[in-house]
């Protein structure tokens, strides 16, 4: 064999230059950047550059020699190299003018076939959904576009499409678990196949100029080309899993009356798709729900209740009650409140809802109807009320979601401060940390709310009931809280030393079971949890104290009116 | 004579018959003279019947062509490009039989020419055209069809992952009793394709998660401490670009003395005519220092002069350093003794080192750990991360109605692919689109103002500074 020359094994060999890319697949620079990034290549960083680029030391994009060889197999090259020529050719006749030939040749311009490549870049179903976080957020911005220079008014229109059709599948799977309004636009999370999947959806604004200087549009356009693509068959297999027919169509019976009124089958269908408010048409109508996860659970419980499957069984819990959230209730949404998000979880959580006939295809009851039990409104006030509903703001039902619980309603009351809309993506590791009381207020109301009202009512109750007569009726329940509490304290008072004892010896165990390479990590953890608990313990105990101190000055201030009420 | 005529006078005497003949105007007396005669001669318009004076235009008027027609006309019309070749010179052609390619028509025999008109006045078509005739309505045929199909197939009709792959697509290998590998080479080679995809051609370049996790600051209604959290994080990273920025100043700009322009160009005029001065006579006393022996020629680079050791001195040396030697070594020899005592001590320098080198590694695992998190260095321009969003306390209203959006979400997505590693960061896009033009002006035209050249790249540099001014706020 022949000896081999310098940079011909080893890195040297490994990279290959973008030049060098080009010119071994034929290709333009523009052609090569869409090829790539359809396929799924992306360049790479060497651990040597000099010695990766032969020698060279400027830094030059690379890829692996390999994924260059892997595209050279591609069919879509051939397709590529089919449009340059094209081109020429549709130039050439619409510079002869001769559009009977042009109109020829527009017809059967050479389509990329990608359903390969989707296949090949997720080559299975799960994948795909790992992967759907940044389909999902673009189509969704690009859904909003109008006709810009590199994205055509149809890529734009197929992305609405395609993503109107995956809130159908959401909604019809009861996967949306986590909503969160931020100043970029509604975060939404959603529980597909055991997979998280987070996506964005920008404001509902009319249009918002994009800065051409920032973003590259022909770039950005072809992430979109391809997820268009992969939400397709995404979509499709899960419109198949659900049991619902793919190009998604509903019942017959829903809206045939409505439809004198539009000439056009077609446009009727797809608005009344487009209001997500109309369950879709089954491929089998005798299928119901079933629910299997709850079973599994079961089963599992009873073999050992360890910390894991007990924390799975409340989260399995969670999720069963957030499924059924809004059921049962009727909700009506006034203009000016984003319609597309809230029916999304509206619906997805079990409620029914509909807005005036006006402002959009497919509501199905009206504003007189009695039977509504919200009426989602954001606007200070409202010319006409019924007493029949409630008035909130839109943001009652995404603190209702995250909550996990359907909140008292009358923080949410139009026209009322509304308190802080939390991120329900913050980590639970959040918890030990201390947390002021005021914070844990806004997180879960109906927690802390009866433990200073508790506390009120230790110190002074009369000044309680004369404060406010709404008190009154929450106060009989809760004082039988406090006797649960207190009953429940003095049983434990029994058992405290021995359950603390089996507590260590527990503790003792696991720190015995945990294999010797993660013991540096069991101990960091034990470490940072006993620090966390002296820190809570501290503030919490820094709290009481302020709490006393102004307890004993409003003490002394009362004592001191009496005395001058008296005195006077 | 001339010089009269040269001037018009403006009064003229007309004193005498000749000079009144001479000046006086009787141009409308002739003209209207003229005319009667005229009239006297063919008479008036008026009497004239209408008959002879007006007639009926009979020859139709010329149509106003479409663009279509003009087009069909301009086709029939030779090409412009072989007008060139037309013959316009009015010189005859010397030879005059000369030697030309007959066309088509002129080859053809009289005969099978007689034949073709009269079946052409039958109406009988030639089969070859028939046949071209159908073939070209076939190929239309054909091409609407495959229109159709590609229409039709746009829509997703198949799940692509309930499809296997390459051997289970062929039942006929598709069992127990094939290996794989013949399998593969089977289908190989009757033509099926098979991929080998590479093995990390697909794996994830960065732990960054696609969609990263809002902070809870940016909340449409943050909570008070969530707020400033984030407001905090902002203020710092703008802290610290100001304070690059301020150091960048320090290193640079105020690092350079600055003067006027006239300061400039009095330094420039002493620094070039430094040695003028002198020649002229005005001599600097320069000699002061080394007047002491003015005698004497000293120059400039005075010769090296080699002293050589003398033998003793050579010897001393070498005696000198076989005893520093013997010195060193007997030092040695004692510290090898009194390391003995030192063992404890060595052990634990051993293990400070050791531990030392321990940190070493675990300080660069956890790197390389974070390493997995961070943009890589794919192309010539660096990453530069994104500015953070948030939302001024004055802009938080507190309700959906009013909610003030910040940011792009499409940057976002953009800086996050290029933070993911999917594409290299490149030059600003509107920056890339500018092309440089080379602007001169004509010699004729030039005058002592700037060039528009410099003067545009000074209108740049102000363009940078508001990007800066940008960057500050």
């Amino acid at each position: 064999m022949r000896r081999l020359k310098k940079y011909e094994s080893g890195e040297g060999s490994q990279y290959i230059s973008r030049r060098q890319a080009l010119r071994k697949l034929q290709l333009s620079l523009n052609d090569f950047r869409r090829l790539c990034i359809l396929k799924g290549i992306y360049p790479r960083e060497p651990k040597h550059r000099r010695r990766a680029q032969r020698g060279s030391s400027d830094i030059k994009i690379l890829y692996h020699s390999k994924d260059i060889k892997f595209l050279l197999h591609e069919p879509i090259v051939w397709t590529l190299r089919d449009y340059k020529i094209f081109h020429r050719r549709t130039n050439r006749d619409r510079a002869i003018r001769d559009f009977r030939n042009l109109k020829r040749r527009l017809d059967a311009f050479p389509d990329l076939k990608l359903d390969h490549i989707v296949k090949e870049r997720y080559p299975t179903f799960i994948d795909a959904i790992k992967d759907l976080d940044d389909c999902l957020t673009l189509l969704f911005l690009f859904s909003t576009f109008p006709s810009l220079k590199f994205v055509p008014r149809e890529q734009s229109a197929m992305c609405r499409r395609l993503t109107i059709e995956f809130l159908h599948a959401i909604i019809a799977s009861k996967a949306l678990r986590k909503v969160f309004i931020s100043i970029k636009g509604y975060y939404f999370q959603a529980d597909i196949k055991g997979q998280k999947v987070t996506w964005i959806v920008p404001h509902y604004y009319p249009f918002q100029p994009q800065s051409k200087s920032d973003v590259d549009f022909k770039v950005m356009s072809i992430f979109v080309e391809f997820y268009t693509i992969m939400l397709g068959f995404v979509n499709f297999r899960l419109y198949h899993s659900l049991n619902l027919t793919y190009p998604p169509q509903f019942p017959k019976a829903v809206g045939q009356d409505d439809e004198s009124e539009l000439s056009n089958e077609q446009t009727f269908v797809s608005e009344r798709i487009a209001a997500l408010n109309i369950d879709l048409l089954k491929t089998d109508a005798t299928v119901q729900d079933e629910e299997e996860e709850e079973l599994d659970i079961d089963l599992l419980s009873s073999d050992a209740d360890s910390e894991r499957i007990k924390k799975m069984k409340q989260e399995a819990a969670q999720v069963r009650k957030l499924k059924t959230l809004f059921k049962g209730l009727k909700f009506f949404i006034n203009r000016e409140v984003p319609r597309e998000p809230l029916v999304l979880i509206i619906r997805s959580f079990g409620g029914k809802v509909s807005w005036d006939k006006s402002l959009f295809a497919g509501a199905t009851f009206d504003e007189t109807d009695e039977t509504i039990t919200h009426q989602i409104v954001d606007r200070p006030q409202v010319s006409k009320k019924y007493m029949s509903r409630d008035y909130v703001q839109p943001q009652y039902v995404f603190d209702c979601v995250n909550q996990v619980n359907l909140l008292p309603v009358n923080k949410y009351f139009i026209g009322a401060v509304l308190p802080a809309h939390l991120s329900p993506f913050v980590d639970p590791n959040r918890e030990e940390v201390y947390i002021p009381p005021e914070e844990k207020a806004l997180r879960d109301p109906s927690l802390i709310e009866t433990h200073e009202q508790s506390d009120d009512s230790d110190e002074d109750n009369d000044n309680s009931k004369s404060k406010s007569d709404e008190e009154e009726p929450i106060a009989e329940p809760e004082r039988d809280a406090q006797l649960e509490e207190a009953f429940k304290l003095e049983l434990h008072k029994e058992n405290t030393r021995a359950l603390k004892k089996i507590e260590t010896e527990e503790h003792r165990l696991k720190a015995r079971m945990v294999k010797p390479r993660h013991r540096q990590l069991f101990r960091k953890l034990i470490k940072e949890k006993q620090e966390k608990q002296k820190e809570h313990w501290l503030l919490d105990k820094k709290r009481k104290r302020i709490n006393a101190e102004q307890k004993e000055i409003k003490k002394k201030r009362k004592v001191e009116d009496r005395q001058t009420k008296a005195s006077a | 004579m001339d010089f009269v005529e040269g001037k018009k006078r403006k009064r003229v005497s007309k004193k005498n018959k000749t000079s009144w003949r001479k000046h006086i105007d009787i141009e409308d007396v002739n003209d209207f003279l003229e005319t009667s005669r005229q009239d006297e001669r063919i008479g008036n318009v008026s009497d004239k019947p209408d008959h002879e004076l007006f007639f009926v235009d009979t020859t139709p008027k010329k149509q106003r062509l479409t663009a279509r027609g003009r087009r069909k006309i301009n086709a029939a019309k030779p090409s412009r490009s072989l007008l060139a070749l037309e013959n316009l010179s009015k010189v005859p052609d010397p030879i005059v039989k000369r030697n030309r390619v007959r066309t088509k028509d002129e080859r053809k025999h009289f005969i099978a020419k007689s034949i073709a008109a009269a079946n052409a006045a039958k109406g009988i078509i030639p089969k070859r055209k028939l046949q071209s005739e159908n073939d070209r309505l076939k190929s239309y045929d054909k091409l609407n069809e495959r229109v159709k199909s590609k229409k039709a197939n746009k829509t997703i009709n198949q799940d692509i992952w309930s499809v296997g792959d390459v051997i289970e697509q062929h039942p006929e290998y598709n069992s127990q009793w094939i290996d794989k590998n013949v399998a593969e080479h089977n289908l190989c080679n009757t033509g099926t394709a098979i991929k080998t995809i590479p093995k990390g051609a697909f794996h994830k370049r960065s732990k960054l998660k696609s969609v990263s996790i809002p902070h809870p600051g940016t909340s449409y209604n943050p909570s008070r401490k969530d707020h400033e959290e984030l407001l905090k994080t902002v203020i710092e990273l703008e802290e610290k670009f100001i304070r690059e920025e301020e150091h960048l100043n320090r290193v640079t700009t105020s690092m350079f003395d600055k003067m006027t322009a006239a300061q400039r160009d009095e330094l420039r005029r002493k620094e070039m005519s430094a040695g003028i001065e002198e020649l002229e006579g005005n001599v600097p006393d320069f000699k002061i220092d080394d007047s002491s022996d003015s005698d004497t020629y000293k120059a400039v680079n005075p010769a090296v002069i080699v002293k050589r050791k003398d033998k003793k001195k050579v010897r001393k040396a070498r005696e000198q350093k076989v005893i520093q030697q013997k010195l060193l070594k007997a030092k040695l020899e004692k510290k090898k003794v009194t390391d003995i005592h030192r063992i404890r001590h060595l052990k634990e320098e051993i293990k400070e080192m050791e531990e030392s080198l321990k940190d070493a590694r675990k300080l660069k695992a956890k790197r390389k750990q974070e390493e997995k998190f961070e943009p890589r260095r794919l192309g010539k321009v660096v990453f530069q991360e994104q500015d953070i969003d948030f939302s001024m306390p004055e802009a938080i209203c507190g309700n959906l109605r009013n909610v003030k959006s910040e940011g792009s979400l499409l940057k976002d997505r953009f800086k996050s692919l290029q933070q993911r590693n999917i594409l290299a960061p490149s030059v600003d896009v509107g920056l890339r689109r500018r092309r440089e033009v080379k602007r001169f002006v004509r010699k004729s035209h030039k005058e002592e103002e700037p060039q528009p050249n410099a003067l545009k790249k000074s209108q740049r540099g102000n363009n940078n500074d508001k990007k800066i001014r940008i960057i500050d706020k």
